[in-house]
């Protein structure tokens, strides 16, 4: 078995287990996904005696679902713009953890680190980076994750699990434009909360807004159209880079029309409609607009209440029949069945 | 005849891992303190042992651990207050080798089975670590403004970006990636004993917390991940000097190769520790 799967063109690590950018070990480069999550596994190149370990890479679908199942746990897809701050988002909360338990909530592991600490590096001093930055990260449709194990205040019988899926602005700007490229996201549909980034480093400069607000107006309503948010998605607006627009009461004025806008449009359209204002990793972290500004509400939000182990993926509609056993099922997962005519 | 013990000695390089068995071999042989375990009888070759207790004796650093040279220490140990003798394996096992794992994602079958037999892990932790600082907290420390370079410093043409490479990771999170995969491979037994020992604890300036609070303020995550496992991982921190003072400090150096009891250069801080006594963090272990 292959230890490594990547998604890059032309990269054949798998076969060869060099990287087509030269990172070495390869796990260090960010396309990379491990095959085998959880326990060790057999090496067949290296010799007789050597073990693979996880590889601490970011997890693909099926790795996911496994934690999915054996834990209680959330999916949340991070969407919007390029450099909308979609994989600072779950990067801020990673290093917040790394200084200390954060929104009542404590880290109880990951099966990511590797990743998060690749993935951060750009933005620590010792990248000898002039700025922050972050190694950008286009998974695809939201079928990579970053993940965090976490307990809540004191009970540790309750660990819980938060998968971090970000979708690629490629694929957010085509699903802006059309139906049918948002149906071709099934993570819209999966996740359990929808984080809808809009950039603020945008929104501060007014012939900017529209833009964004357009795009956000046309993925909402190409998503819910092509019924890849249904009446129960969770959608979460987040005004990014907010240290930007903190003190621009200009722009402020807009957000609100923005907000109301959107909210007239949509809220009633999913079973939860909210903004937020986020500032993951301000340039200049102050006492008002510190480290990881708003992202306490969103890992409360997400941490509760506890849910009940759901694996990945859901597949195909589940045929129901007039036994009584799949008449129950569908009145308990409609989502999971699809009526079938009596012959 | 007695049971056998098997304890994972665990630590990135340069923990002070030798220097741990070292100063044990001394403390438990030479009967000079106050003690938990003692030495019941000894037993095989202590060629190797007794050359590290000398160049400890001697206050000389001993040579770096080689990958894949490990050869188990054992010691036939027996409660000072009365109980069943035991012998203790403690592999000597190279920091190379922990540090491997989280680099290059693999250990060996040996290693694997070390974890799964093992009864409790020693895991040394040098109160040297490094964390991570983030460019933002620094900018907006110099309000805004990239620290200036040092006088003298050629400027002007941006550096490149330093490239990642996995020993960039903190300290703490590498100890976590490693519990993890210790972890990984047990299967339905009690939950793991972890005896946290902080190496070169002298070096902690004053006021000098307790070790599990210097865990909680100096390796927040780590020690979130040894509190959220509770049902995994029973945890102990120590605060140890097992050098007694700095051999880069030649009066320093002299001082302790001179002292008369070397015992007493050991200290230990932590609970049910008698001051000296290395041998409370095992006795508790293996409990």
């Amino acid at each position: 078995m292959a230890q490594w799967s990547c998604k890059q063109k032309g990269c054949s690590v798998a076969s060869s287990g060099r990287c087509v950018d030269g990172i070495e070990p390869p796990s260090g480069c960010p396309h990379i996904v491990q095959v085998a999550a959880g326990k060790a596994t057999v090496s067949t190149k290296a010799a007789g005696r050597t073990l693979r370990l996880p590889g601490g890479g970011v997890l693909d679908f099926d790795q996911a679902s496994s934690i999915l199942r054996a834990e209680p746990g959330k999916i949340l897809l991070v969407a919007g713009a390029q450099r909308s701050g979609k994989t600072t988002l779950p990067l801020a909360i990673y290093e917040l953890f790394n200084k200390g338990p954060f929104a009542g909530l404590h880290f109880a592991g990951s099966e990511t680190l590797f990743a998060f600490e690749s993935m951060c590096h750009a933005a620590r001093v010792r990248s000898e980076n002039d700025s922050p930055d972050t190694l950008r990260t286009e998974f695809e449709a939201g079928t990579h994750f970053l993940h965090l194990r976490l307990i809540r205040d004191g009970d540790i019988r309750q660990p819980f699990n938060l998968l971090f899926a970000d979708l690629s602005g490629e694929h957010y700007e085509n699903a802006c434009n059309s139906t049918e490229d948002c149906k071709k996201i099934p993570m819209l549909r999966r996740a359990d909360r929808i984080l809808l980034m809009l950039d603020g480093k945008r929104l501060k400069v007014p012939a900017e807004r529209a833009k964004v607000f357009k795009e956000a107006r046309g993925m909402l309503g190409s998503a819910l159209d092509a019924e890849m948010l249904t009446a129960s998605s969770q959608v979460r607006v987040l005004f990014a880079k907010w240290d930007l627009l903190a003190d621009d009461t200009a722009a402020q004025s807009s957000l609100q029309q923005i907000e109301d806008r959107l909210a007239a449009e949509f809220r009633s359209r999913v079973a939860r409609f909210e903004f937020a204002k986020v500032a993951a990793r301000p340039e200049l972290p102050t006492a008002e607009v510190p480290l990881g500004h708003g992202l306490a509400e969103i890992l409360g939000d997400a941490s509760f209440p506890p849910e009940t182990p759901v694996p990945l993926p859901l597949r195909l509609p589940v045929p129901v029949s007039d036994r009584q056993a799949d008449r129950y099922l569908a009145l308990r997962l409609p989502h999971l069945c699809k009526e079938v005519k009596a012959p | 005849m007695s049971t056998a013990k098997q304890l994972l000695l665990m630590g990135l390089p340069e923990t002070g891992k030798t220097t741990l068995v070292a100063a044990l071999w001394h403390l438990v042989e030479s009967k000079e303190v106050e003690r938990i375990l003692s030495l019941q009888r000894l037993e095989g070759d202590r060629t190797a042992l007794n050359q590290l207790r000398d160049l400890w004796m001697n206050a000389t650093a001993p040579e770096r651990t080689e990958q894949d040279t490990a050869q188990p220490v054992v010691l036939q140990l027996v409660p000072t207050a009365g109980g069943a003798p035991f012998s203790l394996h403690i592999p000597d096992m190279a920091g190379e080798t922990y540090r491997s794992q989280w680099v290059h994602r693999q250990w060996t079958q040996e290693h694997a089975e070390r974890v799964e037999k093992a009864d409790g892990i020693l895991l040394a932790i040098h109160t040297k670590i490094r964390k991570p600082t983030l460019l933002c907290e620094i900018q907006s420390a110099f309000n805004g403004e990239p620290p200036q370079p040092p006088a003298g410093k050629k400027t002007g043409k941006p550096a490149a970006v330093r490239a990642w490479e996995p020993e960039h990771a903190s300290t703490q999170v590498m100890l976590v990636d490693l519990l993890q995969f210790a972890l990984a491979a047990r299967t339905g037994r009690e939950p793991l004993r972890v005896a946290v020992l902080f190496t070169a604890w002298d070096l902690v300036p004053d006021p000098v917390p307790q070790p599990e609070d210097w865990l909680d303020q100096e390796l927040p995550l780590l020690a979130q991940y040894l509190h959220s496992n509770a049902g995994l991982l029973t945890i102990r921190c120590y605060g140890v000097s097992a050098q007694g003072g700095d051999y880069t400090k030649a009066a320093e150096r002299r001082a302790l190769a001179d002292q008369l009891l070397h015992s007493e250069r050991i200290k230990i801080t932590g609970p049910g520790c008698a001051p000296h006594d290395l041998t409370a963090p095992i006795f508790w272990l293996l409990a």
